[in-house]
């Protein structure tokens, strides 16, 4: 307990300094934030379309209105566990503050797992629940509909935990790429594109080829976007429910253990030019 | 004077071509996460047209039309004009705009020339390969005529890209940066690759009247594939690329005579 509360005192400025500096540049910060809800509005009408467009109401298992909730809820919750740990990573290794950030006594994990949970809080208080209150808000006087129940909304929470953490262990092994290759710009914006696919993001998963379907449950990411968004329209309860969360555990553990291992070999061949 | 130009465009992307050849990889790398991009565009409407078999009265090879088409001029734009974005964020912030003015070329071509984006022909490629295999599809027979109107229309529809582009960057000289507003009005873009039908009313209008990129690729592709009549499609295009280009060199224009360097 002692050593917990050591750790949050020396951790904490971190997080915190990423709010300040997340306020500073607030403006960029809110116009990407309007760029994807844009974004967001060509999915939204397309899918609008198809169904209008279709003969049967329900596809896979959808109806209109869980498709809208299931755009919407998506974007809010890939907004929400995006960090930019690989970018932090990437610009620490070209600009070589990272040997000094090695000298000090402090864990590098931790100190990205704080700097992220920066991005998290600024970015659930201003961007996603405003939003998801507005999805609510929208619902309500349009169509009468009650928001889902306080049970449904905790399990989505703790899964979109689980969502997060998986995201940000992802993005650490990514960044240590930077050891290897110089500049990480492209390979993000490649990696941005493929997980906005495969993590559910612009079309639930269930709508994907068998074979394909089958090949993504072998990967982490049906369980940042699509796991948490399921939980959210109870397409997902029951026993369903535990199965979805011990595959969410197991990333967890997976990614944490694999990025340890990884950041002791990376770390090994790490060369700084000068100093 | 024109050749004088031609001849300063080549020196200037061989240049840039050096530059870049050092780094080569970050070049495939650019190149693929275009391509990429592409692609998932792509599957997206693939997976759409696995549940029905139109969209508003539009088939799978036509849709593919439009978003085809729609790559080319964004391509082009891309391909030539990419200093646009660092003028809209730093080159006039940074005082780094008097080079431009000192020199005995136009400012807006000294610009543009410096700078080449060839990650821009992953979005080039694609386009020219879907816009073959949808018309094949299709059995859209073109004429000698209707080539020269499709480039006709990829460059109006490129004239309008660039346009919009220097308009928002041009705000910069007032507000010294620029980019996050241009990055959302760029982002409008998204909205021209599908046809317009499925949109609200307020998207269309704006698509089409405020920030014209409807005219980027929905309404020239929906003429070729009879969708739109030719006043609307080719005369509305023609037009929108004129009037976005003047108000948008006027901006410039006026920018240029209020800039005032960062001095020191």
């Amino acid at each position: 307990m002692k050593y917990l509360a050591k750790s949050l005192k020396i951790y904490l400025p971190f997080t915190k300094s990423i709010i300040q500096i997340m306020m500073t540049y607030r403006l960029n910060f809110f116009v990407s934030v309007f760029g994807s809800i844009l974004k967001t509005f060509v999915i939204y009408y397309l899918w609008k379309a198809v169904f209008t467009n279709s003969t049967s109401h329900v596809l896979n298992g959808f109806t209109a209105s869980d498709m809208l909730i299931y755009i919407f809820m998506s974007s809010i919750t890939a907004g929400t566990v995006s960090n930019n740990t690989d970018q932090v990573i990437g610009e620490e290794v070209k600009d070589g503050s990272i040997a000094m950030n090695l000298i000090k006594p402090i864990n590098y994990h931790l100190r990205l797992l704080f700097e992220s949970f920066g991005e998290l809080i600024y970015g659930t208080l201003c961007v996603s629940l405003p939003l998801w209150l507005a999805l609510i808000a929208y619902r309500f006087f349009n169509i009468g509909e009650l928001p889902p129940s306080f049970s449904t909304i905790g399990a989505y929470i703790l899964s979109l935990i689980f969502g997060f953490s998986i995201m940000f262990l992802f993005n650490f092994i990514f960044g240590l790429l930077s050891f290897y290759v110089t500049n990480l710009w492209g390979i993000r914006q490649l990696k941005h594109v493929i997980i906005n696919l495969i993590s559910g993001q612009m079309i639930p998963l269930v709508f994907f080829p068998i074979w394909l379907q089958n090949g993504l449950a072998f990967l982490p990411f049906s369980s940042i976007n699509y796991i948490p968004v399921m939980i959210y329209l109870n397409k997902i309860n029951g026993t369903a429910l535990i199965r979805a969360f011990v595959i969410q555990v197991f990333w967890v553990i997976f990614l944490l253990v694999f990025s340890i291992w990884l950041w002791k070999k990376a770390t090994k061949r790490l060369t700084i030019l000068g100093g | 004077m024109l050749k004088k130009y031609v001849k300063l465009y080549v020196k200037f992307v061989a240049q840039y071509l050096k530059v870049l050849m050092e780094y080569r990889l970050d070049f495939f790398i650019g190149l693929l996460g275009f391509l990429v991009t592409q692609g998932v565009g792509i599957i997206f409407i693939f997976i759409i047209f696995e549940q029905i078999p139109s969209l508003n009265g539009w088939s799978f090879n036509e849709i593919l039309f439009i978003y085809a088409f729609s790559q080319l001029p964004r391509g082009l734009d891309h391909l030539l004009t990419d200093n646009l974005w660092l003028l809209s964020g730093r080159i006039i912030a940074r005082g780094e705009f008097d080079k431009y003015l000192l020199k005995p070329i136009n400012p807006l071509f000294h610009l543009l020339a410096e700078r080449f984006q060839p990650d821009a022909i992953g979005e080039l490629i694609v386009g020219v390969m879907l816009i073959v295999y949808s018309t094949i599809n299709i059995g859209m027979s073109f004429s000698f005529l209707d080539i020269l109107l499709l480039l006709l229309m990829i460059i109006c529809g490129a004239v309008i890209y660039t346009s919009i582009k220097l308009f928002f960057a041009s705000l910069a000289f007032w507000i010294k940066n620029s980019q996050s507003i241009l990055w959302v009005n760029y982002s409008l873009s998204d909205f021209s690759k599908y046809p317009i039908s499925i949109y609200g009313k307020t998207v269309r209008l704006i698509i089409t009247l405020v920030i014209p990129f409807a005219f980027t690729a929905y309404f020239p592709a929906a003429y070729f594939v009879h969708k739109e009549g030719i006043y609307v499609a080719i005369g509305g295009t023609v037009l929108a690329s004129i009037l976005t280009f003047s108000v948008a060199y006027y901006t410039w224009c006026k920018g240029i005579s209020v800039y005032e360097s960062a001095g020191n």
